[in-house]
């Protein structure tokens, strides 16, 4: 990283170290008490409107709360106090890794690089599989977590070399004023923003993020209204225009898709899933299907089978998708790139590790076929 | 009281003891085969369990209250009966598909919430008839509720050795539930005097004759649309085989034990251990070797496996339905395969004779499983191990963020583990891997990247492609540092004070919305003297104030019922519990427990009747042998015991509180009298000390501590009938 000297380095560390410090005795504090929520935020939400009576009506994502004063919309994390909107969880973090970008998984954009990957507590879905469902379906006095305003998260992301840094584990469009704000100080040091979402965000707020981030993925969790209302709590239609706007943005869109026995196996809905993306988003958008493992409410049902993510596969490559990837089942020839003209390996993943890559500028080293993705 | 002595027919035959006995018979069967059943829909463990007893004996305490207003002869009574076969049957119809009921798919996990109101439906359904058969049988029979009583527990002994012996080893619990509901319309229609209602006891004879067919239907009904292959009945509980392609996973009571094939699971509980060593030879493995982990081990060259599994059905199971590469695994000549309780083939294993023993086990979510996580058995485990020898387990968790309860029930295994081991090291990941040893212990990346690729292990998930990210040094440091926070104090795992189970039932109680998770949570927090010692300072002026009454009321003979009905369960309970600590199988031998507890019963209800002149000295001396047997127990739970000596326990108590039922009811009705009401203080007293000895006494504060609270409270008890005795017109006689 050409901007890092050690002095900004050090500077960054200091600022890390003091601001975790800071939050030591706090997050003590908040070990020690039981239920109560100490250490939320009060900054002012966007995508609102005021209404009489000091009620609101939030404008972030489909559900449209219409909220009284002191009321929290469904996400639990935004709350209208006498007229004003705020959201609780500005600048508190409660999860923060340094992750392989592939986990997120982003699979064509800045291959074997590290992304800072920080969440704010809350959700405005209820899938039942979560995985981190314990900061996402819970309320926000419930979660430890400490303070790391935007410019702090942007030090640590520098710190630790990462040039990207991802909003992911919960659902970051409820934090969109922290995320945004992030991602805007990112970019001013040039390093980029990532967000996994599980797509309920109305069109405006969504313009104005993919203005200033740099790569979405998005989790069809299904492709049923059916599933979605049963297991997800949410709208199939609004994701699918989520996905959309994000494929005609020109930001770098990647979709993942959950594969749960029984429940949105069914070979007719991939199908039609794949023909969907196809039409909307084109052939070049990577489709990965990701092997369920059994947690939260659904722990007790068995994981996918590898023989379904891999008909998933057949089926998606067959309606003329040309990136589909296998995910959670390391060294799966399904984890690899193929070049679309040729067909040689150009990346060869083993889980999470690049063993070979025969990129350069973005373009297949044996035949020259240019490579859709963010390389670099 | 005078109905009892309108109806002094002397009639001796045979036929009129029947409907009492066949009310015990009834009682304990579908008692026992409620419970089973409950637990395979609901995962049971000892919480639910609680539940279970708990609503069971509510529901019959308050059906035992009812006043009839009118006699009811013996055709009533006989369809009351066959109203309870109906309604048990029905019963384990419900709780087969209560998930259906529910609107869930059969994966879905479901809360306290459901167990309890389920327990508490089913109670209804099928206990509160029985109870008010009781009070019917007391206004029918000559000698009343005392002869009904012990012909009752007669019944009970019966029916419980009859399951436990006959039935429960053969028979599904569909099929045995089947035999015993027939067996019962048969005796209604044959061997009950009665007048008429014959055509409804038929068919209730030939709908439980039927009933054991369904079974399998109705399980592959319940489990749609995953495919349920194969199932059977163990006294362990309920093990089903789902498939899904050419995927295979094995449930036990509805929970996951292992899906075959599953890289995952199986790398990451053998390879974190096995790396740590140079050349491991000698492996125990208890639990999951079907899963795969066997193959995990196997694939280190000098490794011979000793792999021990507690219920042979599981290796019969895996037998059956594994490919072939599954079952190679399970028959390599490396491997030697023991079926029996890991800790007891452990502590008879020689000193220092393993490089590793891997638990393959699910996570405390049991008492009964609870016991390998304690500090009596990480002692154990740290004497057969030899001086570079490690101990490994999985207990799933979350990747990203660990929430206060799940760092209470790590911070008890940390805790419990670093109590024993000098050295312990903890594996970040959506399952945390434990590990513990004598010797230094490393999970840096690079290092066991090395070693794989050295020993040239072909693994998926334990390899230098998922090795770096899952170590990352920022998530090792989170994690400790979390779960370090969470070891506190009152966080050591014990044989007698389970608290990782009940920190677990706290951390699965949070993943539902209801009230479950933060109400244990609070329970967790009350000091001990709130709930043991406070409750029994109030009990004395209580006491006081009602042994010496100016007019005394004929209830004050139930009070040392009520402490009794309390306290016999409660020990009840705990001797279990510390039966399964100390030899592993209660859910074997559980009905066969229950039955000395039930013989006891009616061993001193039988001695209580002959006992023609009774007076509150009686109930005194039953008191005080109830604190000294409790006073043993808390002794022997301590101890090592012959095996025998959970059995003889029960027994006496069982005995003690017969007699002592016997004897204050004869004092009681002797005043005032309707024929239920002692045997609904019993059941209600025993109702309330199940829920609170199971939800959260005896986990959190241990056996000893709650047995020796018991012996103060009858202690109490025994003061209050000597102080009855000083009252005038004490004594009473009837017949």
């Amino acid at each position: 990283m050409s901007f890092m000297t050690r002095r900004r380095f050090l500077g960054h560390t200091a600022g890390a170290g003091l601001v975790l410090g800071a939050g030591l005795p706090g997050f003590c504090n908040r070990l020690a008490a039981f239920g109560q929520g100490a250490g939320l935020s009060r900054v002012e939400a966007r995508y609102y409107k005021k209404l009489p009576d000091r009620e609101i009506k939030c404008q972030l994502c489909p559900r449209a709360c219409r909220l009284g004063d002191k009321e929290r919309g469904y996400c639990g994390v935004r709350e209208n106090e006498g007229g004003t909107y705020y959201s609780l969880v500005y600048g508190k973090v409660c999860s923060l890794n340094v992750d392989p970008i592939e986990k997120k998984p982003f699979f064509h954009f800045l291959p074997g690089t590290g992304a800072l990957s920080m969440a704010a507590a809350g959700c405005n879905v209820n899938c039942r599989f979560c995985q981190n469902w314990e900061v996402s379906q819970v309320r926000p006095e419930q979660v430890d977590h400490y303070d790391l305003p935007p410019e702090a998260a942007v030090g640590r992301a520098a710190a630790n070399r990462c040039p990207s840094i991802a909003y992911t584990y919960t659902e970051p469009i409820v934090y969109f004023e922290y995320m945004y704000d992030t991602a805007v100080a990112a970019r001013r040091k040039k390093i980029r923003s990532v967000v996994v979402t599980a797509g309920h965000v109305n069109e405006a707020p969504l313009r104005d993020l993919l203005e200033v981030v740099d790569a979405v993925k998005v989790d069809l969790k299904g492709f049923t209204q059916d599933f979605y209302s049963t297991y997800v709590r949410g709208e199939l239609k609004t994701v699918l225009d989520t996905i959309r706007a994000v494929g005609k943005s020109g930001v770098w869109l990647e979709i993942v898709y959950l594969v749960i026995p029984t429940l949105n196996d069914r070979a007719a809905d991939i199908r039609d899933m794949a023909r969907w993306v196809r039409g909307e988003v084109g052939v070049n958008v990577p489709v990965h299907f990701s092997r369920f493992q059994p947690l939260y409410l659904l722990k007790n049902l068995p994981p996918t089978p590898v023989a379904t993510l891999e008909e998933a596969r057949e089926t998606a490559l067959s309606e003329g998708l040309r990136f589909v990837y296998i995910g959670n089942v390391p060294g799966h020839p399904g984890e690899s790139t193929y070049c679309p003209g040729c067909g040689k390996v150009v990346i060869r993943r083993i889980g999470y590790r690049i063993d070979a890559l025969h990129l350069e500028a973005g373009r297949c080293t044996f035949c020259g076929a240019a490579l859709p993705g963010v390389w670099t | 009281m005078h109905i009892l002595r309108r109806r002094a027919a002397r009639g001796l035959d045979l036929r009129s003891r029947v409907p009492a006995f066949l009310l015990g018979f009834l009682a304990t069967s579908f008692q026992i085969y409620l419970l089973r059943e409950f637990n395979a829909a609901f995962y049971g463990n000892e919480l639910t369990f609680g539940f279970v007893l708990g609503a069971w004996l509510l529901w019959g305490g308050l059906g035992s209250l009812i006043r009839p207003k009118r006699a009811v002869d013996g055709t009533g009574l006989v369809r009351l009966y066959t109203l309870a076969i109906g309604l048990f049957l029905a019963s384990l119809v419900l709780l087969r598909f209560s998930h259906r009921l529910m609107g869930l798919p059969p994966g879905q996990a479901t809360g306290l919430t459901a167990s309890l109101a389920s327990s508490l439906l089913v109670g209804f359904l099928v206990s509160f008839p029985l109870g008010a058969a009781f009070v019917l049988n007391s206004l029918g029979l000559p000698g009343g509720t005392l002869r009904v009583y012990v012909l009752e527990s007669l019944g009970a002994a019966v029916g419980g050795l009859g399951v436990h012996f006959l039935l429960v080893p053969r028979f599904s619990n569909w099929q045995g539930a089947s035999i015993v509901s027939a067996a019962a319309a048969a005796a209604l229609l044959f061997a009950v005097p009665r007048k008429r209602s014959a055509g409804l006891i038929a068919v209730a004879l030939a709908a439980s004759a039927g009933f054991g067919f369904l079974d399998s239907p109705a399980q592959k009904a319940a489990w749609r649309p995953l495919e349920l292959v194969r199932s059977e009945d163990t006294p362990y509980g309920r093990l089903q085989v789902i498939r899904v392609g050419q995927q295979l996973s094995l449930y036990s009571n509805g929970l996951p034990l292992f899906t075959y094939p599953d890289a995952a699971a199986a790398e990451e509980s053998v390879h974190f251990a096995l790396l740590q060593l140079p050349r491991p030879r000698n492996v125990l493995l208890i639990g999951g070797g079907a899963g795969g982990a066997l193959g995990e081990i196997l694939k280190y060259p000098e490794a011979r496996v000793d792999y021990v599994e507690l219920d042979p059905a599981v290796i019969r199971l895996a037998e059956a339905v594994l490919p072939a590469s599954g079952i190679a695994d399970l028959r390599s000549p490396r491997v030697a395969i023991h079926l029996e309780d890991g800790r007891a083939f452990l502590e008879r294993a020689p000193a220092a004779s393993y490089d590793a023993v891997i638990l393959d086990l699910p996570e405390p979510a049991t008492a009964q499983i609870n016991r390998f996580y304690t500090v009596e058995f990480f002692a154990t485990v740290r004497a057969k191990l030899g001086p570079r020898g490690v101990l490994a387990f999985a207990v799933p968790s979350d990747e990203n963020y660990i929430g206060r309860d799940l760092q209470r029930l790590l911070g008890s295994l940390l805790a419990t583990l670093e109590n024993v081991f000098p050295r312990v090291a903890v594996v970040p990941g959506g399952r945390n891997v434990f590990l513990a040893s004598g010797a230094p212990l490393s999970i840096e990346a690079g290092w066991l990247s090395a070693a794989v690729s050295k020993l040239g292990l072909r693994n998926s998930f334990v390899s230098p492609g998922m090795l770096p990210a899952r170590l990352n040094p920022l998530r090792v440091d989170y994690l400790m540092d979390k779960i370090r926070a969470g070891a506190g104090a009152g966080a050591l795992n014990r044989d007698l004070v389970p608290v990782s189970y009940y920190f677990h039932s706290v951390f699965w109680a949070g993943q539902f919305k209801g009230p479950e998770s933060r109400l244990l949570g609070l329970l967790a927090r009350i000091p001990p003297f709130w709930v043991l010692d406070f409750p029994l300072m109030l009990a004395v002026p209580f006491l006081a104030l009602a042994a010496l009454r100016k007019r005394p009321s004929p209830y004050r003979f139930l009070v040392p019922v009520a402490v009794m009905g309390f306290t016999a369960i409660i020990a009840e309970m705990a001797v279990l519990i510390a039966f399964q600590a100390a030899f592993g199988c209660v859910y074997g031998k559980i009905s066969l427990l229950l039955t000395s507890f039930m013989a006891g019963l009616f061993a001193g209800s039988a001695a209580g009747r002959r006992r023609k002149r009774a007076g509150p000295g009686d109930l005194a001396a039953v008191e005080a042998g109830f604190v000294i047997i409790l006073l043993g127990v808390a002794a022997a739970v301590s101890a090592p015991v012959p095996e025998a000596v959970p059995y003889l326990a029960l027994f006496a108590f069982g005995g003690l509180g017969g007699w002592l039922f016997i004897v204050a009811n004869r004092l009681y009705l002797g005043e005032s009298g309707h024929p239920g009401t002692g045997y609904a203080i019993d059941l209600i007293g025993s109702f309330l000390g199940v829920v609170l000895a199971s939800s959260f006494v005896i986990p959190l504060l241990g056996i000893p501590a709650l047995l020796g609270r018991l012996a103060l409270l009858n202690l109490l008890g025994m003061l209050f009938a000597a102080a009855l005795t000083l009252r005038k017109g004490a004594n009473a006689t009837v017949a």
